[in-house]
């Protein structure tokens, strides 16, 4: 798993997002818990060969 | 219609009654107007329900359907009815605000949402522009220009959010039914929360058009109101499709069945999504279904297929469809959104493009298998929040979106209607949440009346409001 603490100011430098320190703090602490609920979607198994709508 | 009701009173009725009223001579317009703006001259600078009155223009519009009404013209159950509008939907009187700082002034300056012209098409007088979350999302910002809408069975509570002045507007009588928006269970929660009926219609049924987005295809237009029966009567008059939204679809005037003997109903309380849950809510809950079978509905339980993963799907999609809308506005002006606001969008910046397809994948996954459960039952009932409204010291978004159980039906688009189901011991009030099979409204709303047609808990009004009514 990708490091938070450069994934999270990377990805909010591309998105020209400025945050303030604190405020980019929570996010990276939140960051984890968001990749763990995406990845938890990826591994739904019936989904496998659903077409996107 | 009840004669011991003073005029102020007359903001206790239903709109059915206050319509046989109009009709029977009773009362008028103008005097439901004025009433309704005397209960908000009274309670509103304590409960923040409007950001926007338009005093001249309601009473304008009242004497005028008045005036049609005495000369025959009739134009069905809204004519003369107030209504409150949530200030994320355009109408012509002024300007829309999404109760931001950041939204441009001049949207919506092209005048009246479709689903506005629609009423007042019907006849309905809108009396102004209620309070939300701003745009729709994150949490009630006391550093923001705006009021916070409080609880009217307790101010130091929450109304419930998004759509915060509908519900706080109905319960306490300062319009008879209003407009709100519901993208992860923006109606439903205040609807709960304030002890009133509110329902997310089927996607698709009401063209959005005129509408701040938050996610679009999460997003609904919906009433609220203190009956399913009033629900149903503004639904009608705001369905069907408009070409200003592509997703809007044709849709007949429906008829609520006055039975719902033979009626299925699959019961899911979801405790394992409820770990937190209010002491009392699974007594309350049991009751209320108890009086669904009792209206003769046969009842079965059944366990949601995929409700954790559409709820998922509703959290980060909306995230990811809000972040399309504002990310110039982010990088430009990300100090001027509240806190709670912007913190909400920014997790939209990262969610990849795969990841936002999965989301779509999962979504028609958990479809098919709500199909399947529909198969077997006409409805599902569960209760609406995990508790009651949140006292507002300690609000968190996550928390309220914790507590919601309304999240995973914006993923599919299924109609879901929030009824009043009783009170906590200290007094605040819960509901019970019913859904049905997609442009199955009527069916939701014939469960909601046959409930409602067996118990009073949408007829109480909060003691706050009941000594104005009586003094």
């Amino acid at each position: 798993s990708a490091d938070p603490t450069v994934v999270v100011p990377a990805l909010l430098a591309a998105a020209g997002l400025s945050p303030s320190p604190q405020e980019q703090a929570q996010i990276i602490a939140e960051y984890p818990g968001l990749q763990r609920e995406i990845a938890a979607l990826h591994a739904v198994s019936e989904a496998r060969y659903e077409q996107p709508a | 219609m009840r004669s011991d009701l003073g005029r102020e009173g007359l903001m206790q009725l239903t709109i059915a009654e206050a319509a046989a009223a109009l009709r029977s001579g009773e009362t008028t317009s103008v005097e439901l107007v004025r009433s309704a703006f005397a209960v908000a001259d009274a309670h509103d600078t304590e409960l923040g329900v409007y950001l926007s009155r338009f005093d001249d223009t309601a009473l304008a519009a009242a004497a005028q359907a008045d005036a049609e009404l005495a000369e025959g013209l009739d134009r069905g159950p809204l004519h003369g009815i107030p209504l409150g509008i949530k200030d994320s939907i355009a109408t012509e009187e002024g300007e829309t605000t999404a109760q931001s700082v950041v939204l441009d002034r001049t949207w919506g300056s092209t005048g009246d949402a479709p689903v506005v012209a629609r009423l007042r098409a019907a006849g309905a007088v809108v009396t102004g522009k209620t309070a939300m979350m701003e745009f729709a999302i994150g949490a009630p910002d006391a550093d923001q220009p705006f009021p916070i809408t409080r609880n009217p069975w307790n101010t130091a509570h929450y109304s419930g959010g998004s759509s915060s002045g509908a519900g706080c507007g109905v319960s306490t009588g300062m319009f008879l039914g209003g407009l709100g928006t519901d993208t992860a269970g923006s109606i439903r929660f205040p609807a709960a929360a304030c002890g009133v009926t509110g329902l997310k219609p089927t996607f698709g049924l009401v063209p959005k058009s005129g509408c701040v987005p938050l996610g679009y295809s999460y997003d609904h237009i919906g009433p609220l109101a203190r009956t399913a029966q009033d629900c149903a009567t503004i639904l009608n008059a705001v369905s069907g499709h408009d070409a200003s939204d592509p997703t809007s679809v044709d849709s007949a005037r429906f008829t609520v069945p006055d039975s719902i003997t033979g009626l299925r109903i699959g019961v899911d309380p979801l405790l394992d999504e409820s770990p937190h849950a209010h002491s009392e809510l699974g007594s309350l809950f049991e009751l209320a279904v108890h009086e669904l079978q009792a209206a003769g509905a046969s009842v079965v339980p059944v366990e949601l297929p995929c409700y954790a993963e559409l709820k998922s799907v509703t959290r980060l999609g909306l995230a990811a469809e809000a972040y399309a809308y504002h990310r110039n506005d982010l990088q430009d002006r990300w100090s001027d959104y509240g806190a709670g606001t912007r913190m909400a969008v920014v997790r939209g910046a990262l969610i990849s493009a795969g990841d936002f397809v999965q989301l779509q994948r999962v979504r028609r996954v958990g479809q098919r298998k709500l199909a399947d459960l529909f198969g077997d039952v006409d409805l599902v009932v569960t209760p609406t929040m995990t508790g009651p409204a949140p006292e507002l010291r300690s609000l968190r978004t996550d928390g309220m979106a914790d507590a919601a159980l309304t999240a995973c039906w914006n993923a599919v688009g299924n109609p879901a209607m929030s009824v009043p189901m009783g009170f906590t011991s200290d007094g605040l009030p819960l509901g019970m949440h019913i859904a049905g099979k997609p442009f199955d409204d009527a069916a939701v709303i014939a469960a909601g009346q046959a409930y409602q047609r067996r118990t009073d808990w949408h007829r109480r009004v909060p003691e706050l409001v009941r000594d104005h009514f009586t003094a």
